[in-house]
């Protein structure tokens, strides 16, 4: 957010340099002014719609392709529902209608004939643009979640069940998990939201590793920067985990700072919170093991003390 | 006065969380939210808002004294005073806002340097700041110049050089501390890094600690690799090193200072000893020549050498939990109890010491008083105020704390502090029983604390206990509180509080609550599975809940030695686990029958909220009386007054409610 403001004062100041021009003439400054706005508005309109369009096509297609292969209609419904909260997940409201607070504003000035329309208009065209770019990935990153959801739904002999948690403080463009041993990094997430991720996806028997992130200094530090890109690797601090075959894994909380630092932390009762509200019934159908520490004696004991109280409840 | 900071026992302390004990950096005002607080809870408002004048830091820091005795400086709410008792005291420097002094000392007689934390500094370094002073029509003013950015600290000011410093880094490779010397002038130029021309240790590299001789070079380097401590030695005048004397694994090695002919260094050492003594080990054998102290019951905490002579004068030591002298100097042992007397009080403590010998800066307390400094010409016994650490405090009002010597259940001599508040407002007192953190290598003393204090005067007495394995008793007091979680430690936590339910009548039996920080957290909730008949409710603060849990946190995944201490003081998670388990709160919820406060901090990076957590979803499956406090943004500790105050609103109600229900 600091960042998209820092941006917005220096389109800001462009804009104010460029109306001090126009004020020489203000008629026609505030002509010119409202056509350039009304553009701007008619191209974002037509580009959103577009890009909507295309990510309901795109997801109608994955859900609907999945779908209609499961016969039981109760479990259909249930799991269309559960699909579409993946998708909610992802606030893509949120990012349209502060977009649109900003396009009603300036609708407003364009009415009202004001001389200082353009002021109103400074930023626009590239809030409308970041707009539309943020809207195309947050639809890849819905996409991707609705597909590790989907994903999960069989599991083969060799693989298991990974509950995915981490607090995410600082731009990711490319977090990295890889399995080691292998010479292939064994899967990435773009664009990681900053605030909670949480997810399960589904991975090969193995032992896994976080091990880079790639960032951007554009977005993430000061008014100033560059659009340097930034690499850190987190090899050597072993943050590691084991995936069970047919068991559900949980591995711990990755912590992310924007400044590069990164840590697990066994957090498995907030995890457990997380997977009993979203998917209890994966609880029912897999055992559940901390992968990230093995010996841990918790999460059976946790289980175990749940059922009991479950049954004195009945 | 040469003295140094002891380091020992930084790596087996993992496990403290001050309450609120450490310095706070906010002046006496908090913001309560009334919004907050229901209307019926007015009392607790009135309360909450004496939090600061307890937990703010002292009024007046940092006093030091001039190399010629002349002048002070010290620093007094985040002003920088600098002066005299004839020419007053002066504010040269303000240092409000997010600037917190950490060291400060006299270059020659006229200039200062400091060390400065800036929060929200982009290195995250601290700054050393250069302040030349000078008095221009009578006003004595400060120069400030930025030297540079680093971590360590001033090793020494040069007084005869007021040109230069010498400052020591602290830096950590392969998981060993070590140190470089560097020799800077200060005024010369702003340094963004420590150049190498400037090292003065150039071929040695592998010290974490520096002795200089009276040409102030450096003369004799120790380093603890592998936690045993070597010293080495180096000719006058030559670049080789030689290896001096060598202790055995986990030995306490600390230099002090050299006699006047650099032929004598006085140590602080349990090297061949219970307890550290202070000793005198001959430079050219390697010998350890004379024992300069030694105490029967405690350890010998430092030594007072003077800069005149050479020699050491007094030897700093415990009594009765607070710190006392015992002379050398027959001279000065007449001249302190000229002074103790003068000034009436019970505690009188040496806080510097000019460089003649003829002046020095005197701490004083009285049992109900937080202290006072004072500016005192030693051959007259003359002293003048320089002022109260908390004058915000109504002295009178202050509980006093009394010392008691308790036999533990296997033969160990345990002693505990009892407060008693100043004006009980009941007949018979409600207990609250404070273990401390650690568990290993941590004591609680006699000296104010704030959070004893703070519930003295809402009207709890309060138990704290130096439980084995607390610092200061000896090596074989300190490692029998190794593996004794639930266990040794909490019998004598219990010894102690039948003691004093046997010596004050006043105190209720019925009505005690257990309540403490870190490990004292978990002493607190393990004490209720243990023995639920002998408290009404637990509290904790970053409590540990789960010894295994400890064992998951990457620094100790990582760290071979770390994890290898943590083994000692807890047990191990491979081979013991089921004792982990039989000793861990979490594990044994089900016995928990009394109410329990948790309160953790999101931030807490050496026991994570995990524990917390934990433990507080088993209990309300239970449908326990639990209540869980989850503070966004706090550490393991607490860094402003609002968070102090944010921590005992709820826990001073959840007090009241279990130990004062018809009030």
């Amino acid at each position: 957010m600091y960042q998209q403001k820092s941006l917005l004062r220096r389109h800001t100041a462009i804009a104010a340099f460029v109306c001090a021009l126009f004020m020489a003439d203000p008629v026609s400054a505030a002509t010119k002014c409202q056509r350039i706005a009304i553009k701007q508005i008619a191209k974002f309109d037509k580009q959103l719609a577009k890009v909507q369009a295309r990510f309901e096509e795109r997801r109608n297609r994955l859900v609907d392709g999945y779908l209609q292969h499961i016969d039981d209609t109760d479990r259909r419904d249930a799991l269309a529902a559960d699909l579409e909260a993946v998708v909610d997940g992802f606030e893509l409201d949120d990012v349209l209608s502060r977009s649109r607070e900003k396009k009603s504003v300036l609708t407003e000035f364009i009415a009202a004939d004001e001389p200082e329309a353009c002021k109103a208009g400074d930023g626009s065209a590239y809030i409308f643009d970041r707009t539309i770019e943020v809207l195309g990935v947050n639809h890849e990153t819905a996409l991707e979640a609705l597909q590790d959801r989907i994903d999960i739904e069989t599991v083969g002999p060799n693989e298991g069940l990974v509950v995915l948690a981490m607090y995410i403080d600082g731009r990711v463009m490319r977090l990295t998990l890889d399995k080691r041993g292998s010479m292939t990094g064994a899967r990435a997430f773009k664009n990681v939201k900053v605030g909670q991720f949480f997810r399960i996806i589904k991975l090969p028997a193995g032992e896994y590793q976080w091990t880079t992130v790639r960032t951007s200094e554009e977005l993430t530090r000061s008014y100033f920067a560059d659009r340097t890109l930034y690499y850190y690797d987190f090899r050597d601090r072993d943050l590691s985990f084991k995936v069970e075959p047919g068991k559900l894994n949980f591995t711990g909380v990755l912590m992310y700072s924007g400044s590069g630092y990164a840590d697990i932390k066994d957090r498995t009762s907030i995890v457990m919170r997380l997977v009993e509200n979203r998917y209890p019934e994966f609880l029912e159908r897999y055992p559940a093991v901390n992968g990230l520490v093995p010996g841990d004696k918790y999460l059976d004991f946790f289980l175990s003390e749940k059922r009991s109280w479950q049954e004195v409840q009945q | 006065m040469k003295c140094r900071k002891s380091k020992t026992a930084a790596l087996a302390s993992i496990l403290i969380a001050p309450l609120a004990s450490a310095q706070i950096q906010t002046t006496p005002e908090v913001e309560t939210n009334p919004a907050s607080l229901e209307p019926a809870d007015s009392q607790v408002l009135d309360s909450i808002s004496m939090i600061p004048p307890f937990f703010s830091r002292d009024a007046i820091r940092f006093v030091r004294i001039s190399p010629d005795g002349k002048r002070l400086a010290f620093m007094r709410g985040s002003d920088l005073m600098v002066g005299s008792v004839d020419e007053g005291f002066h504010a040269v420097q303000d240092w409000s806002g997010k600037v917190t002094l950490t060291q400060l000392e006299w270059m020659g007689n006229s200039a200062l340097i400091a060390r400065l934390i800036l929060a929200g500094s982009w290195s995250g370094k601290p700054a050393f700041v250069a302040l030349p002073i000078s008095n221009e029509n009578g006003q004595l003013l400060a120069g400030e110049r930025s030297v540079f950015e680093a971590v360590g600290s001033i090793l020494d000011p040069l007084p005869s050089d007021p040109d230069h410093v010498l400052f020591i880094s602290n830096d950590v490779k392969d998981g060993n501390q070590f140190a470089n010397v560097y020799r800077l002038n200060p005024f010369e130029k702003i340094r963004t890094q420590l150049g190498e021309a400037d090292r003065l240790n150039k071929n040695f590299n592998r010290a974490s600690w520096y002795v200089l001789n009276k040409s102030k070079k450096l003369f004799l380097a120790l380093d603890s690799f592998d936690a045993t401590p070597r010293l080495y030695k180096r000719s006058p005048g030559g670049t080789k090193w030689k290896l001096l004397w060598q202790g055995s694994a986990n030995d306490r090695f600390i230099p002090l200072s050299l006699n006047a002919d650099d032929s004598e260094l006085y140590v602080l050492t349990d090297a061949n000893s219970e307890r550290l003594v202070a000793a005198a080990l001959d430079v050219k054998s390697g010998q350890v020549s004379r024992i300069v102290h030694s105490d029967p019951i405690t350890d010998v905490y430092n030594v007072v050498v003077s800069d005149r002579s050479g020699e050491p004068v007094a030897a700093v030591i415990n009594r009765d939990g607070l710190i006392d002298y015992a002379f050398l100097d027959a001279a000065l042992e007449e001249q302190f109890a000229s002074i103790r007397d003068q000034l009436n009080a019970a505690t009188v403590i040496i806080a510097d010491i000019a460089k003649s010998d003829a002046s020095a800066v005197i701490f004083t307390r009285t049992p109900n008083s937080t202290g006072t400094y004072h500016f005192c010409i030693l051959a007259s016994g003359e002293c003048a105020e320089i002022g109260e650490v908390r004058p915000w405090l109504n002295s009178n009002n202050l509980a006093t704390t009394e010392t008691l010597e308790v036999a533990s259940t296997d033969g160990h001599s345990v002693f505990a502090f009892l407060t008693l508040p100043a004006v009980p407002d009941e007949k018979k007192l409600p207990l609250i029983v404070m273990p401390h953190g650690g568990p290993i290598g941590v004591s609680d003393n006699r000296h104010y604390n704030p959070d004893a204090q703070w519930l003295a005067h809402n009207g709890y007495a309060v138990l704290r206990v130096n439980y084995r394995g607390s610092s200061g008793y000896g090596k074989t007091f300190l490692s029998a509180g190794m593996r004794q979680w639930g266990r040794g430690i909490e019998d004598d936590i219990e010894s102690a509080t039948d003691t004093v339910f046997s010596k004050y009548d006043q105190l209720d039996k019925t009505r005690v609550c257990i309540y403490g920080a870190s490990y004292g957290g978990y002493s607190a909730l393990q004490s209720i599975v243990r023995s639920p008949e002998r408290y009404q409710c637990a509290a904790s603060f970053a409590g540990v809940t789960d010894l295994p849990l400890l064992f998951s946190q990457s620094v100790y995944r990582r760290d071979e030695e770390l994890r290898d201490e943590l083994v000692k003081m807890v047990g191990d998670p491979e081979l013991d686990l089921a004792e982990l388990r039989e000793y861990s709160p979490v594990y044994n919820y089900r016995r928990m029958s009394r109410p329990v406060f948790l309160a953790h901090g999101t931030e807490d990076s050496r026991v994570d909220i995990e524990h917390s957590w934990r433990l507080e979803r088993l209990l309300r499956m239970a449908d326990a009386d639990v209540q869980m406090h989850e503070m966004t943004g706090v550490g393991h500790g607490f860094e402003t007054l609002q968070q102090i105050a944010d921590f005992y609103e709820p826990l001073m109600r959840f007090f009241d409610r279990h130990l004062r229900p018809m009030q």
